[in-house]
């Protein structure tokens, strides 16, 4: 009995799908906008947040020493560094690789490379090149060098006190630029779910009568309410399937335009959605079916009291 | 079979729809209740169907008391009544057949009977050939005629036929009182619900008049009196 009216129901919801196509059509088309807007939104947080931590990858605390500073100074501060908990890697350029570097840097500039030949000795001193998985920690970086009386003796204080504007500016923008996202997201997902639930609420007040008329020939509750729940979930299902096709063309198109904006780099957007495909498209199917059945159900409510 | 005990019926805003209503229809009756437009005919009809309850008196349908009928009992009362309305009221995004099917279908009637029912009921009612049209594809007289089919369909022991010609010229009507007719000789209760003078004059059958709420007039083989 149970398995006969869950297939009649199915059934019965087939059919009000296909006969009444226009309809259908229309709140696929409102679903798949809302879900599609939805999922931009999503990118535009993740190429932000990406094009942050890229600016973040290239912010380190460079440590220049004295030209006088001896190698085994360097590395005992080197090894202090490397234990604190949030300092991800200190690289050792020694002061010949220093030079190297400038040399390469400026081969074009004859004036610099001779200036350095008058020199004779190298001028530059060694420097260590700190990286901490957290922008917020270069500043602790820093604290520890400047408040250290060891190591300050050892380093040009000039170094890195110029990096910390930038830093506290980064990390600045990057709360401001995520907060804004997430509250769009959050503000857009909202009409989103005004739209929807709007839509259905009309479809529903088309089949008023009908409602009626199956209540007088003796249908249950259950057995009216469950063609136009079935519809929803088809709905949302179908609603589901073509935004999930359209982001990933959409995503391939515009893969080229964010390797164009972020340099070269392993994030695409195809790799974000591959990566992330469940938690994008399996919370994007349960919450609009659930924002479709929860509609469905309070609009069928004021039509069921005959 | 439909027994109405000092019925009253008061809607919000203290409009009195029927006054203190006697009635008892035997199994097998057909019974014709007429009067004019607003004397409380169609809640007569809303309280054997339990849209409406009565405010005051009991109502019993086959032994059942109904008068505080628990809502999930409803559907239960409603596979025992046939109905058939003046508007039709047919499932417009259904076939003919669906929609006969229908009433079968919510009763949990298995498929092979269905297949059996339906055809035989549509045939009763001379539309075997439109079974797969849409209502908006015949005419009203038909649309009708699919109605009382459907109310047949599940074999109901009571049909409560209101203003079933209203909507119909008098050839249709004819069929169509030709048609309860039929049903009631094959020993279901009919209650008829009409103001049409003609309709009920020529039934020569029970006839309750209703004036302003009120049973003024109960004849067995009756004439309509207004």
């Amino acid at each position: 009995m149970i398995f006969l009216s869950i297939s009649r129901i199915a059934k019965f919801s087939l059919q009000n799908f296909f006969r009444n196509i226009w309809l259908s059509l229309v709140t696929i088309t409102i679903i798949v906008l809302t879900l599609f807007s939805v999922t931009s939104l999503v990118f535009v947080n993740a190429v932000m947040n990406q094009a942050i931590k890229l600016v973040e990858s290239k912010v380190d605390v460079s440590v220049y020493f004295k030209p006088t500073v001896i190698e085994e100074q360097i590395v005992a501060v080197q090894s202090n560094l490397v234990e604190l908990p949030y300092v991800k890697e200190v690289r050792h350029v020694t002061k010949s690789q220093a030079l190297a570097g400038l040399r390469e840097q400026y081969k074009d500039s004859p004036l610099i490379l001779e200036s350095l030949k008058e020199l004779g000795n190298n001028p530059l001193g060694d420097t260590l090149i700190v990286n901490t998985y957290e922008t917020q920690d270069y500043q602790k970086v820093i604290d520890i060098l400047k408040a250290t009386p060891e190591y300050a003796v050892l380093i040009d204080s000039q170094s890195f006190d110029d990096n910390s504007y930038i830093i506290d500016k980064l990390e600045q923008i990057s709360k401001q630029v995520t907060g804004i996202g997430w509250g769009v997201t959050v503000f857009f997902a909202l009409i989103s779910l005004l739209v929807i639930v709007n839509t259905i609420r009309i479809a529903i007040y088309t089949h008023r009568d009908e409602i009626g008329i199956m209540k007088l020939v003796g249908a249950s509750n259950t057995f009216v309410r469950g063609p136009f729940i079935g519809e929803a979930i088809l709905y949302a299902i179908l609603g589901s399937i073509i935004t999930f096709g359209l982001t990933y063309i959409v995503a391939g198109f515009s893969d080229p335009y964010i390797v164009g904006l972020l340099g070269k780099t392993d994030f695409t957007l195809l790799n974000y959605l591959n990566a992330n495909v469940l938690y994008i498209f399996g919370g994007e199917l349960i919450g609009i079916t659930l924002i479709s059945v929860i509609a469905t159900s309070l609009a069928l409510r004021r039509y069921m009291r005959i | 079979m439909v027994s109405f005990k000092n019925v009253s019926k008061i809607y919000t805003g203290h409009q009195t729809a029927l006054k203190n209503v006697n009635l008892h229809i035997e199994p097998g009756e057909f019974v014709s209740i007429v009067g004019q437009s607003g004397t409380g005919k169609t809640t007569l009809v809303k309280l054997i169907l339990a849209e409406e309850r009565p405010s005051h008196g009991k109502i019993s349908i086959g032994g059942w008391d109904i008068t505080d009928i628990k809502h999930r009992e409803i559907p239960t009362l409603r596979k025992q009544i046939g109905v058939v309305f003046q508007d039709f009221k047919l499932l417009q995004r259904k076939t003919l057949f669906e929609n006969v099917a229908f009433a079968l279908e919510v009763g949990g009637e298995q498929h092979s009977n269905i297949y059996e029912i339906v055809p035989q009921v549509l045939r009763i009612v001379g539309l075997e050939g439109k079974m797969d049209r849409f209502p908006h594809q015949i005419s009203g007289g038909e649309q009708q005629r699919v109605v009382v089919a459907r109310s047949l369909a599940h074999r109901p022991k009571i049909l409560v036929a209101d203003e079933p010609t209203g909507n119909l010229d008098s050839i249709n009507s004819r069929d169509i009182i030709e048609l309860l007719k039929k049903i009631n000789d094959f020993g279901t209760t009919v209650i008829l619900v009409t103001h049409n003078r003609e309709v009920v004059n020529e039934l020569h059958r029970r006839v309750i008049t209703l004036e302003d709420g009120v049973v003024i007039s109960d004849k067995q083989r009756g004439k309509y009196l207004l």
